[in-house]
């Protein structure tokens, strides 16, 4: 009886259940959760179970690499060739469109040296490859081949041919994650292509950014660009976001409401650059 | 009546397997009815599935570290899940207490209304905090696709455990 008794785990005893404990671990989470919010508690914990996730990302990974795989060994002759004709194109035209941009640059040096303005800071940039998953537990969290050991930072700006995408917002030895400027969470300081105006732009979870409050007598008309202002050193100046969409009402007689449409969101890239100082 | 140490040690397995195959899940970009946001809630089904079933007898401290593996396996806000997977046990534990479950169609029927409380709290704790736009058809087939799976799980533990 007693061997059998020894051979058997308490783990489980409805008794133990207390309304206390129920409530301390309610507080607990609660408790944690807000640390979290705060100081960023799980960061570090995240960095480490990070590599543990490895396996998991290579085997999501493994049916699109080995159809990317398979669809490049099956290209054919005729295919290589029309694929090399088109880029021979298109270096041809980028070709002609750097010697634009040299002849603009030396210009706008000697300006610069006339007028004493200082140098802008010359940013690295990082060519990176989206990796899956792109969602992970129903949250968009797009994941991307690089780290901080390809000296990507924190705060890093993320972009793409078509304009800004996001903002590195983890980052791992070999990983890092991005959040998607689409996201509730972020923010850039942005001017427009015409009027110069400055102000904030922010994500709302939705396809469109927006600038929450904008005066009505602004001057922003839809169908305007809208750029990275600078002003937040984060961002380049210059780099493309988005274009007006949409004008509406907040019910405030002094504000508008205005919905951008963002150039290029991560969800259709499978690859990007991030900006390295 | 108490299970021996063999028979918690397979059960464990089986929770480690199921814990990874959700985790899995979780990872993978299934878009359902090819509307954006429509997954279902595989944490809360899993943890539902487990304790109607008893799959491993898990008490409160237990059941508070799952939860708070998964925040971290999912990168969720330290404590969500864990909050969650404990209000989800407390639940249950009333459930057990008020009334007696013993046939196959009660313990479905707990299984739907855990899975309910266990979803709508884990929606009011991600749109406070923001990690999502509140959409009521996604949630409608969010809910739906939650319970599917819950279903699913339960008959297919129910049977491994047999």
């Amino acid at each position: 009886m007693a061997q059998q008794r020894k051979n058997q785990l308490n783990l489980f005893n409805p008794q133990s259940f207390t309304f206390l404990s129920f409530i301390f671990f309610v507080i607990l989470s609660l408790a944690l959760m807000g640390l979290d919010k705060k100081y960023n508690l799980g960061s570090q914990i995240k960095y480490h179970v990070e590599l543990l996730k490895s396996p998991l990302y290579v085997t999501i990974n493994a049916p699109l690499d080995l159809k990317n795989h398979i669809a490049n060994y099956f290209k054919s002759q005729e295919q290589l060739l029309h694929e090399n004709e088109a880029l021979n194109k298109k270096i041809m035209q980028l070709d002609f469109e750097l010697q634009k941009l040299n002849f603009i640059k030396e210009e706008n040096t000697n300006l610069r040296q006339s007028l004493k303005i200082q140098e802008l800071k010359k940013n690295q940039i990082i060519t990176a490859e989206i990796i899956h998953p792109k969602k992970i537990n129903n949250k968009v969290i797009i994941t991307i081949n690089k780290g901080a050991s390809d000296h990507v930072k924190l705060g890093s700006a993320v972009l793409n041919n078509l304009g800004l995408i996001g903002q590195i917002v983890e980052l791992y030895e070999t990983k890092s994650m991005m959040m998607p400027a689409t996201s509730n969470k972020f923010q850039v300081s942005a001017v427009t292509d015409k009027t110069k105006e400055n102000f904030i732009l922010s994500g709302n979870n939705s396809p469109f950014l927006e600038i929450k409050r904008y005066p009505i007598s602004g001057k922003i008309n839809i169908g305007d660009q809208i750029l990275t202002s600078g002003l937040d050193h984060l961002y380049p100046r210059g780099i493309k976001i988005g274009k007006v969409e949409k004008i509406e009402p907040i019910g405030d007689s002094q504000y508008n409401r205005i919905i951008i449409r963002p150039f290029s969101t991560p969800e259709q890239l499978s690859h990007v650059s991030i900006i390295a100082e | 009546m108490k299970k021996s140490i063999a028979e918690l040690r397979r059960e464990l397995l089986n929770l480690i397997l199921f814990l990874l195959i959700t985790l899995f899940c979780a990872h993978l970009n299934f878009e359902f009815f090819g509307i954006n946001d429509t997954s279902p809630e595989y944490f809360v089904s899993f943890i539902a599935v487990i304790l109607t079933i008893n799959l491993y007898r898990l008490d409160l401290i237990k059941v508070f570290l799952l939860g708070l593996i998964a925040d971290i396996l999912v990168f969720n806000l330290l404590g969500s899940y864990a909050l969650i997977f404990v209000v989800i046990y407390g639940c249950h534990y009333l459930a057990h207490r008020i009334m007696s479950i013993n046939s196959n169609q009660q313990q479905l029927i707990l299984l739907l209304c855990l899975i309910q409380v266990g979803f709508n709290f884990s929606y009011v704790i991600f749109f406070y905090h923001g990690d999502f736009n509140f959409n009521f058809l996604a949630y409608l087939i969010n809910n739906f696709l939650t319970i599917a799976l819950g279903i699913i799980s339960f008959y297919v533990l129910r049977y491994i455990k047999r």
